[in-house]
């Protein structure tokens, strides 16, 4: 990757957890709130595919953990595996259609990346992680997914137009970037 | 279709985070390690609570805007709820006064550190968790304040009434984060009233709106009976902090598991008082 590909990426992720943690914090419904850090993370394998997505997801969870007082490293874990799994799966649809896939894909991800998170808290010795709370943080994280999943998708394809533009690296649309034979 | 070479290359990157992930979460229990990644956590959220508190002052007035207009009607209800509060403790009052100078005359008479005798600092209430998964708030106040990690955390008075809410977990220059009463990992030492029964026990947070529970045996515990902190050798809260009334007792063979409502409502915390008090090693 080039440096003016970290940059974007930098800023993409750096964007993501201040809008987390300044503003989506606070918007609480049924005691959950939206968690735009997993959808990048699904985006990123969406975007990337599955080990420079994997890479940003580590990254990504990283970050979010610096918020929380949960075990550090444990968003970096999930996400790390959330994004790799995403990019793992074929592309489908063309590219008129992509879009919408693409947003589907991401949606599914934030919503068992959500579950994962529970289950590796748990492996980790964290009490009451699959309580009934869990389904309401589920419902809210998805459905915030729907809405935030196209911008962050967006942001993470304007990270990859730069990566397209360096010499050697091909980005195909909706995969993952390759270096030319 | 990826090449098996190209597959290969990417379970192996997938096997360098995750290492490096696992790595990472070993580090949280181990004790020098543990306390540099909670000073970095603490440092970021310093850096952060300015943006924070712009967008939540910004967001207040939309929030009570929405809240006000769909809760119109519980809103009315709270209200005649709350008057007819206000008048029961305005009879409790009188009542209070007089066990209020016979409790002073008690506590005169032993030596257990006392809640009421602390200094606290009045901090504001940033914002809640950053994870789904944690019930905590973000404090306005930090280190320069005298406010410390373990230091107890109690609501305002007002007419839900005041008592323990939490406790002080991270502690940056500015700002520190509260782990809330009702947080699954959150503990503290009770006894249940203070001339009663003399039980002596563990309450346990159970989730968001959820009360408090404890199992209990040997004890006969009633409903509506007061907890509050044991202050026991040890324990990480002084004595004498309310903390809830008991809501239900159900017994199980030789052990009782107890309810407890706590006196603080967790949820849409505007101030809370740090006491400057931390526990005896």
């Amino acid at each position: 990757m080039t440096l003016g590909a970290w940059a974007r990426l930098a800023v993409c992720a750096v964007a993501a957890f201040l809008f987390q943690v300044a503003l989506f914090d606070q918007v609480v419904l049924v005691n959950a709130h939206p968690d735009v850090m997993i959808v990048l993370a699904g985006a990123a394998g969406v975007v990337f595919g599955p080990a420079r997505g994997a890479v940003i997801g580590f990254v990504a969870g990283l970050l979010a953990d610096l918020a929380t007082v949960m075990p550090f490293g444990l968003s970096s874990l999930t996400y790390c595996l959330v994004a790799f799994a995403v990019g793992t799966l074929p592309s489908l649809g063309t590219a008129e259609g992509r879009r919408s896939i693409d947003l589907a894909v991401v949606v599914c991800a934030s919503a068992v990346g959500t579950l994962a998170y529970a289950a590796l808290g748990s492996l980790t010795g964290q009490g009451g992680m699959f309580s009934p709370q869990l389904a309401g943080v589920t419902v809210v994280v998805t459905l915030s997914a729907l809405v935030l999943g196209l911008p962050v998708l967006g942001a993470l394809r304007w990270v990859a137009r730069a990566l397209a533009q360096s010499p050697g690296q091909l980005v195909p649309p909706g995969g993952s970037a390759t270096v030319a034979q | 279709m990826a090449s098996p070479t190209r597959r290969a290359s990417q379970h192996i990157t997938l096997l360098i985070v995750v290492l490096a992930s696992i790595t990472v979460l070993t580090l949280n229990y181990r004790g020098a390690a543990s306390h540099g990644i909670g000073r970095i956590r603490a440092g970021v959220v310093d850096a952060i609570s300015p943006l924070q508190r712009g967008v939540a002052a910004a967001l207040h007035p939309v929030a009570d805007f929405f809240s006000g207009a769909l809760q119109y009607h519980s809103v009315l209800q709270q209200n005649v709820a709350l008057r007819q509060e206000v008048q029961a403790l305005k009879n409790e009052g009188a009542v209070a006064a007089y066990e209020t100078s016979r409790a002073e005359q008690v506590l005169s008479l032993t030596r257990l550190g006392d809640a009421s005798g602390l200094q606290s600092v009045v901090a504001d209430v940033l914002v809640g968790p950053s994870s789904n998964f944690e019930q905590t708030d973000e404090l306005g106040l930090g280190t320069s304040s005298g406010v410390g990690v373990d230091m107890p955390v109690e609501s305002g008075g007002g007419l839900g009434g005041g008592g323990l809410v939490g406790q002080v977990v991270s502690a940056g220059a500015s700002t520190s984060t509260m782990l809330l009463i009702d947080d699954r990992r959150f503990s503290v030492d009770v006894r249940f009233g203070l001339a009663g029964s003399n039980a002596v026990t563990v309450l346990h947070g159970e989730g968001p709106g959820q009360p408090l529970s404890a199992t209990v045996s040997g004890f006969s515990l009633h409903r509506g009976e007061r907890v509050y902190t044991s202050g026991l050798a040890g324990a990480l809260f002084p004595a004498g902090i309310p903390v809830g009334t008991v809501r239900s007792v159900s017994t199980s063979g030789l052990t009782e598991t107890v309810s407890v409502s706590p006196y603080a409502d967790p949820g849409g915390l505007q101030y809370v008082a740090v006491l400057l008090w931390t526990p005896t090693a």
